[in-house]
């Protein structure tokens, strides 16, 4: 057993508003500088839409990730021959109108326009030329299901869905969507290292975050084919790829990156994963139906006692073993079962993982065929939309199977297309939520709290402990943060042991005597 | 202070280089290589004058300007070097790129090897016994078909009748075959095979020196033969073009399926352009 | 005029290519040091479709022609031997003359992307156009002395293979080159310019051609400290500096 402790993430979709605060707070901290102004690190997108880059998960055009042949996995669009073959044009490289090609406006000239007969304009001037454009794409151009016909119906995820179901995704005041904020998955296999030429991107050992060396980098451009979630960006001005850094600097002082720390809707957690390195090439491997359940048997229990042995003779620190214990993306993971990585078919084993939105699932069964009109009480004059968000029926599962969105479609997401695993995620989280009803609105039948629970695998404690964790978190128990043991760090880079006695360390310059 | 100028004082009469005269050694090998091609003393004439007591024939003033570089003397008038252009066949005597001190140093060599005078002796011919086979031969060598013994690069390499390669009019290139016999005579031809004094030749044949088999061949050779070899005489450019143009198709092939349009490209397309 | 034309050879046959390397051997160590300013720019990123048609043809192209005087310059006789017969002389030199156009097509593709594109236009210095120009010019002047000089393969083995060694070998010999035509002297005057400016220009990219990357395992994972190490009781004070495993 190969223990390493990984910094990993759950996003819990239901929560997310889509405010985009997340994005904003990591462009203006890494990415408002020149040649990374179209590059959003963290960026969230409308599903079902095609997302930024246009279509990005569709393998057929971007050729990323990993694909099985024979029993071992080659990269997709990259590797060892078509990377080098390739390395003169890349085939498959995403161009920036992909993204957007990034503008401003002329505010100035609002102000220093001369007099003239009609008013001054502020014009779209593009990022990259300096000259006047017509705006055609934004890196969020579809949000809240804009331009639907164009971005929303091409969706990827739509592919492998019936006409019927995906019709029912788009009839009018049925139509439901939710948000999808990404970050570079810091992903156990990851593609990009695999994919550079001149070796590039790493992983760091101690925490996972993978980076990019930008003084090794020589811009052979492989890595943005080869992130299937395409997270590593070109700088088309200094010529060096660049990818989110999961904030290092603030998580080895101690900081939540910042965008979890800014999300509004509190819908980010992080904390530390131990896993098995020894099982990574097999389970990246494996059969695409099982590529799930192998990557969360890899995850290991940070209580076992076998675990913690292994994990200390291979040097994870006892503080960071103390923060496995108390991380809060365990608990959804691994103890409740209740979050699934992204489109684990790539076989990169994402170490981002997603709580299912159950929100646009949820529907009536009686009162959906009912005209908008009848809904309005004639006496009291309310809308009577409870059949929107109704817990109340019979059946209190009919829900989920006759869901507003089609599993499929969550399915295709976040399981491989198995619509079975998000099902029983999605109970486990109706059930939290018939829990709490019961608890406090108390208008439920007893037995039928009881049967729903147990029907679920669910219990009082555990579903009262995922609705402190999910609702009434606090800070620091959201983001759990291994202490970084810089100064172990440190000893890489200087010699510690004699500080003593001596000048000092002498940064610029070593204190030392002239030649 | 004063060690340190003592120290400069020392690295400049190091630095400084006097010309120091060649030793007779030295001068022979220099006549050898720049001059034995084409001139005897005392042998008689072969590609050029017989050089026994030249120094006394001319003076050694106009000898330092003509062996610099004759054909300056000949363009710019002198009449004396314009008659010995026209008695020897207009062939150029080619710039030796030596200093005036070695030309003087050469000078002193012939001065000192002309006791015979000028000799009347008429070359002899070494190719009178030239079989078919010989002359069969000397074509393949001269076109590189059989390689050359000691590995020298083939005649063809330079003398062909497409290259311009040489500075100096009139000279060799392949063009016309027989030239070189009619200009140069048998002697002139063997002298050059045997020891090339042209940089160019010579810089291509040090260590590969042609065999005497050899040059017999290429002598009956070139005395026989009077076309240009002709090897891709034509269409070298169109094929060239030619086959360009087959090497972008082929990586069009290649690389067919490369991703070469935005994904948005259709909708960019249609939307609204508000200027060109 | 004599002297002049001496002088001028002596400079450009022998001054600049020892010039030329020690900038290039010099400067290269420089900048591979930071390691930033080591990277190739591509700009495909910006335009894709007019880079392939120039791209893929120059680079191809001038891989195999760098071989091929690289081949000529290590193994002159086996060059020799290869044209000992016409036809196989021929191939070689038609074959090479064909790529040779190809890079012309490709550097001509090229500078037109530069020129006319805004966005790439925007990512290129000065630098940049200078390269460009040099190899246009290189390129233009080697297909000129392929054409007019034949055959410069059998020459360049017999010729030039020996000045080059002169100079690597600190003994200089140009009295042959001298005598060439100017067409080549200056084809090679206009290499050794290109090999000066390599550290200050994107041609350092071809300095470090990936070549690793095929014996190298897919996975790097790098730590900051020998976790095993480092805090070991019975060494408190470490003699040696620790090293990344």
């Amino acid at each position: 057993m190969n223990v390493r402790a990984q910094i990993s993430m759950v996003f819990h979709l239901d929560k997310c508003i889509g405010c985009h605060t997340c994005s904003i707070a990591c462009k203006n901290i890494w990415t408002d500088r020149k040649g990374v102004e179209y590059q959003w690190w963290n960026n969230v997108e409308t599903k079902p839409g095609t997302g930024y880059p246009t279509k990005w998960e569709d393998q057929d055009i971007y050729k990323g990730g990993w694909e099985k042949n024979n029993g071992t996995i080659n990269l997709k669009g990259a590797g060892k021959k078509k990377g080098l073959l390739n390395i003169f044009h890349n085939p498959n490289l995403p161009v920036i109108d992909d993204y957007y090609e990034p503008f401003t406006y002329r505010y100035l000239d609002l102000i220093e326009s001369p007099a003239m007969k009609d008013q001054p304009t502020a014009r779209p001037v593009s990022l990259i030329t300096g000259k006047p454009i017509d705006i055609k794409m934004g890196p969020n151009w579809d949000d809240d299901l804009s331009g639907t016909p164009d971005y929303a119906r091409k969706d990827p995820n739509l592919q492998d869905l019936s006409p019927a179901e995906q019709e029912a995704m788009f009839q009018l005041e049925r139509m439901a969507f939710f948000y999808l904020p990404r970050i570079c998955n810091h992903c156990l296999n990851p593609a990009c290292v695999a994919s550079c030429p001149s070796g590039a991107i790493y992983k760091r050992g101690e925490d996972g975050v993978v980076l990019i060396n930008q003084q090794v980098c020589r811009a052979w451009r492989m890595c943005v084919t080869a992130c299937p979630y395409k997270k590593s960006y070109y700088n088309w001005h200094t010529g060096k790829s660049e990818k989110c850094i999961l904030c290092y600097p603030r998580l080895e002082a101690g900081y939540a990156p910042a965008c979890m720390h800014s999300c509004v809707g509190r819908i980010r957690y992080l904390g530390v994963i131990l896993y098995d390195a020894d099982q990574i090439e097999s389970v990246a491997s494996d059969d695409g139906g099982k590529l799930i359940d192998r990557q969360l048997n890899m995850l290991l229990d940070p209580f076992d006692p076998r675990v913690i042995q292994a994990a200390k003779e291979n040097g994870v620190a006892d503080s960071t073993i103390k923060a496995a214990q108390y991380s809060p993306t365990y608990k959804f993971v691994k103890k409740w079962g209740l979050a699934l990585p992204l489109h684990p078919e790539f076989r990169t084993l994402p170490m981002l993982f997603y709580v299912p939105p159950l929100l646009p699932v949820m529907a009536s069964l009686g009162e959906q065929d009912k005209s908008q009109g009848e809904k309005l009480d004639p006496i009291a004059k309310f809308w009577n939309d409870s059949w929107l968000y109704d817990t109340s029926t019979e059946d209190l599962w009919g829900t989920i199977d006759q869901a507003r969105f089609p599993l499929k479609y969550i399915a295709n997401l976040f399981a491989a297309g198995d619509e079975e695993k998000v099902k029983v995620v999605l109970k486990k989280l109706m059930a939290v939520r018939i829990h709490r009803r019961n608890v406090t609105v108390g208008d439920l039948a007893e037995e039928k709290v009881e049967a729903t629970m147990r029907g679920a695998g669910m219990d009082v404690e555990t579903a009262e402990e995922i609705y402190k964790l999910t609702s009434l978190a606090k800070f620091d128990e959201r983001f759990v943060i291994p202490p970084a043991h810089r100064e172990q760090a440190l000893e890489m880079l200087e010699f510690t042991g004699d500080t003593k006695g001596s000048v000092g360390f002498g940064f610029k310059e070593k204190a030392e005597r002239g030649l | 202070m004063n060690k340190i100028f003592f120290l400069l004082a020392i690295l400049g009469l190091l630095i400084e280089a006097p010309a120091i005269a060649q030793s007779d050694a030295e001068a022979a090998d220099l006549f050898k290589l720049k001059c034995g091609i084409c001139h005897t003393i005392g042998s008689g004439r072969l590609v050029g004058p017989d050089l026994a007591n030249v120094h006394e024939r001319r003076s050694e003033e106009w000898l330092l300007k003509f062996i610099h570089s004759s054909q300056t003397m000949i363009k710019s008038g002198d009449p004396d070097a314009m008659a010995l252009f026209e008695e020897f066949n207009q062939v150029i005597m080619p710039d030796p790129m030596i200093t005036d001190t070695e030309i003087k140093s050469i000078l002193g060599y012939i001065a000192a090897n002309s006791d015979g005078g000028v000799g009347t002796a008429e070359p002899v011919s070494v190719i009178e016994d030239a079989t078919p086979e010989d002359l069969e031969n000397g074509k393949n060598l001269f076109e590189g078909r059989v390689r050359f013994a000691n590995g020298g690069p083939s005649c063809i390499s330079c003398h062909n009748s497409q290259s311009n390669i040489f500075l100096a009019e009139n000279s060799f290139s392949g063009k016309d075959v027989g030239a070189s016999f009619d200009n140069l005579g048998e002697a002139g031809v063997k002298a050059i095979l045997q020891n090339p004094p042209f940089p160019v030749m010579a810089q291509a044949f040090e260590g590969h020196d042609l065999t005497e088999g050899e040059i017999h061949d290429l002598l009956v050779f070139l005395k026989n033969v009077k076309q240009p070899s002709n090897l891709m005489a034509s269409g070298y450019i169109l094929f060239g073009i030619l086959g360009a143009m087959g090497l972008l198709v082929l990586y069009g092939g290649l690389w067919y399926s490369r991703k070469s349009k935005s994904v948005n490209y259709d909708i960019y397309k249609r939307q609204i352009k508000s200027f060109n | 005029m004599e002297n002049l034309f001496n002088a001028l050879n002596n400079f450009f046959l022998i001054a600049l290519p020892y010039i030329a390397l020690f900038v290039f051997v010099i400067g290269s160590i420089w900048r591979y040091r930071n390691g930033f300013k080591f990277s190739s720019l591509s700009s495909q990123f910006l335009e894709g479709r007019q880079l392939f048609w120039g791209t893929v043809p120059f680079h191809i192209g001038i891989l195999f022609l760098f071989l091929g005087h690289l081949i000529a310059f290590l193994i002159p006789s086996g060059v020799l031997a290869w044209n000992a017969h016409p036809l196989r002389l021929i191939i070689l030199e038609v074959t090479a003359f064909i790529f040779g156009v190809a890079v012309l097509i490709g550097i001509v593709n090229l500078l037109y992307r530069r020129i006319t594109n805004s966005r790439i236009a925007v990512v290129t210095s000065k630098m940049d156009y200078v390269i460009i120009g040099l190899l246009l010019i290189q390129v233009f002047s080697g297909l000129w002395v392929a054409y007019n000089f034949r055959w410069g393969s059998s020459w360049f083995a017999s010729v030039l293979t020996p000045y080059l060694w002169s100079v690597f070998a600190l003994q200089p010999d140009a009295t042959a080159v001298a005598a060439l035509p100017w067409v080549v002297k200056f084809h090679i005057v206009g290499a050794f310019l290109i090999i000066m400016l390599i550290p200050f220009s994107r041609l350092v990219h071809f300095l470090v051609p990936p070549i690793d990357y095929l014996w190298r395992p897919y996975q790097q994972v790098i730590w900051y400290w020998n976790n095993r190490e480092v805090r070991k009781p019975h060494t408190p004070w470490s003699l040696k500096r620790p090293k990344n495993n």
